[in-house]
């Protein structure tokens, strides 16, 4: 069965000509959770845009290579199109509503999707509902982070495409959220794509995991596999000291410090 | 030499109140266009004068009862918002504020024009045919022109009020007005609910035109008015609506006193009193009084 999101070989370009992704290639299985690791800078962030066709708003495009989602190529299309068969992306830096209140911000959204149960979202963020009348602007960073996770149920999506949700978190709270992802991974059956420089919590709950490099993957495997690889675990989880390293192995070491 | 007694208080504050409620719900337009576009649309004055010599022309060239003629200058004054949305701040989007300001500034022309164009030989100075009704509170008389002033502009305020705050729609209007980028990747339409917040302005500049007519008449250079209110909505820093009343009304009470008090003397210094508050605001209080303070991005 083909993957319910393929993208072959894309290159993406922000205007006027600078080239971000350089032949990215990833296969997202239905019902399957799928982490797009990489260093800051890396690209997961115009890989995802590029899928929900927000790169557009960047002024940027896909012009090599396509994206298919259940067999459709949607490259290059408009982001409402693509959000409506489906694709919902959670912005990194919890974008929400900031002036509304938490309700309100349910309402907003609900209104594009005819559905709107809040109690979607209270169901997997418990403790929106205490905030419920509070401006989304004065909720804990943790708290924005689940109602932007929260909001993105409501369009009831079959991918659901995570932008860092763990950062700028403390790890008790980052937990907190990504237990409730996976809960709603089971429970709601939901497709995701995970964008983390928290390569260690993502692998905690994928299934699979590709690494990015300046716009390139240099890794990819079973999330299982990639938990034991000898060099992932040097450079991108921080378990061994590195030695004798090449070039190419200094510079991640050097990265590692910055973002695992 | 005019003198202040407690009846001419009462009747010179409650002329005060109309017209700031008048200059409040001629404010909105501005308001609305500014959440969700950033920018000041210099069009709405002569959307408001083409409004109201559309009511003038439909009431009394059509014969028409005055209910049709609100419905419609507010078809004209959406029609007119929706086609600045489409024609300006669509393809102008993403650029810096003041293009849009200067395009804006473009269509205050083609609006005058139209206005000339639907009034023909009505272009001078007219009354709407209001019927003959007073009715006294004291020393204060209420007449027609008072009542429907008072009835469009505040329930004008309220409506837009409430849409904003109590219904799904107006709550998605100003999440597209917060981020029209976030909006877009929660699947809101975006680009319809930014025409239809033009267009609401320019309903609401419609509704107002009558207002302001039943006040003032139809004349050439109402738009004038509508540039003080503009004085109104940036005292109020133009993103409150509850601060676009006040504004309103402090510049009505501004304008009837001025004119009262100094209107001999001085003839038309309720204008210059009015654009003398614009002045002052901006220069003490940049973003208005109730305004929050903004980057421009560029
Ligand atoms: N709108 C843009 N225009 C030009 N370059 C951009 C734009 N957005 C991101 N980039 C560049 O693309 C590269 C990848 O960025 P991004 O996708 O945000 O990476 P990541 O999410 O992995 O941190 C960076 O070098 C960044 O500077
Ligand atoms: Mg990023």
């Amino acid at each position: 069965m083909p993957p319910m999101l393929f993208v072959n070989n894309i290159e993406v370009v922000y205007h006027p000509y600078i080239l971000v992704l350089k032949g990215i290639s990833i296969k997202v299985p239905e019902g399957s959770i799928v982490a797009v690791l990489g260093p800051n800078g890396a690209g997961k962030t115009t890989l995802l845009k590029a899928i929900s066709g927000l790169i557009k708003l960047d002024r940027g495009r896909v012009t090599k290579g396509e994206i298919r989602f259940r067999g459709t190529p949607i490259q290059n299309r408009d982001p409402d199109i693509v959000s409506r068969m489906g694709i919902i992306y959670v912005a990194e830096g919890r974008r929400i509503f900031k002036e509304l209140t938490v309700e309100e911000n349910i309402e907003a959204v609900s209104y594009a999707w005819g559905s709107g149960d809040p109690d979607l979202v209270y169901k997997y963020f418990p403790r929106l509902r205490a905030r419920r009348k509070s401006r989304a602007g004065y909720l804990s960073g943790g708290e924005q982070q689940m109602l932007a996770i929260g909001l993105a149920l409501l369009a009831q999506p079959r991918l659901l495409m995570l932008d860092e949700p763990s950062l700028g978190l403390a790890p008790k709270i980052v937990n907190e959220v990504y237990e409730s992802v996976k809960r709603l991974h089971e429970e709601e059956g939901t497709t995701i794509l995970l964008a983390e420089q928290n390569a260690r919590k993502a692998l905690e709950i994928a299934d699979y995991g590709y690494i990015i490099e300046n716009g390139k993957i240099v890794i990819e495997g079973e999330a299982e596999k990639l938990r034991s690889d000898k060099d992932v675990q040097e450079f991108y989880l921080g378990l061994k000291k590195a030695e004798g390293v090449s070039y190419r192995r200094a510079k991640w070491y050097r990265r590692k410090k910055r973002w695992v | 030499m005019v003198v202040l007694t407690a009846q001419t208080a009462a009747v010179n504050t409650f002329q005060a109140l109309v017209m700031g409620l008048v200059f409040a719900a001629l404010g909105l337009g501005f308001n609305i266009v500014y959440r969700v576009s950033k920018s000041i649309n210099l069009a709405h004055p002569t959307l408001v004068l083409l409004a109201a010599y559309t009511a003038l022309v439909v009431s009394t060239r059509l014969g028409a009862g005055m209910a049709v003629a609100v419905a419609a200058a507010a078809a004209v004054g959406a029609a007119a918002g929706a086609a600045l949305e489409v024609l300006i701040a669509r393809p102008l989007r993403g650029r810096p504020p003041i293009a849009l300001i200067a395009a804006t500034l473009g269509a205050y022309y083609v609006f005058k024009a139209l206005a000339k164009m639907i009034a023909g030989d009505m272009w001078t100075t007219a009354s709407l045919p209001l019927p003959t009704f007073t009715a006294r509170f004291g020393p204060v008389v209420v007449d027609a022109s008072d009542l429907l002033a008072l009835g469009l502009a505040g329930g004008l305020v309220a409506a837009v009020a409430a849409l904003h705050r109590y219904t799904r729609l107006g709550v998605a209007m100003r999440a597209v007005a917060e981020d029209p980028y976030g909006a877009a990747a929660y699947g809101l339409p975006v680009r319809m609910l930014t025409m239809l917040s033009w267009a609401i302005a320019g309903a609401a500049g419609g509704v107002a035109a009558v207002a302001l007519a039943a006040k003032t008449g139809v004349e050439p250079s109402l738009e004038v008015y509508v540039i003080e209110a503009l004085a109104a909505s940036l005292l109020a820093g133009l993103d409150s609506i509850a601060g676009i009343v006040l504004g309103g009304l402090v510049l009505g009470l501004v304008y009837q006193y001025s004119n009262f008090l100094l209107g001999t003397i001085l003839p038309g210094f309720g204008e210059a009193a009015a654009f003398t508050l614009m002045l002052f605001v901006l220069l003490v209080k940049p973003y208005g009084i109730f305004g929050t303070e903004r980057i421009e991005r560029v």
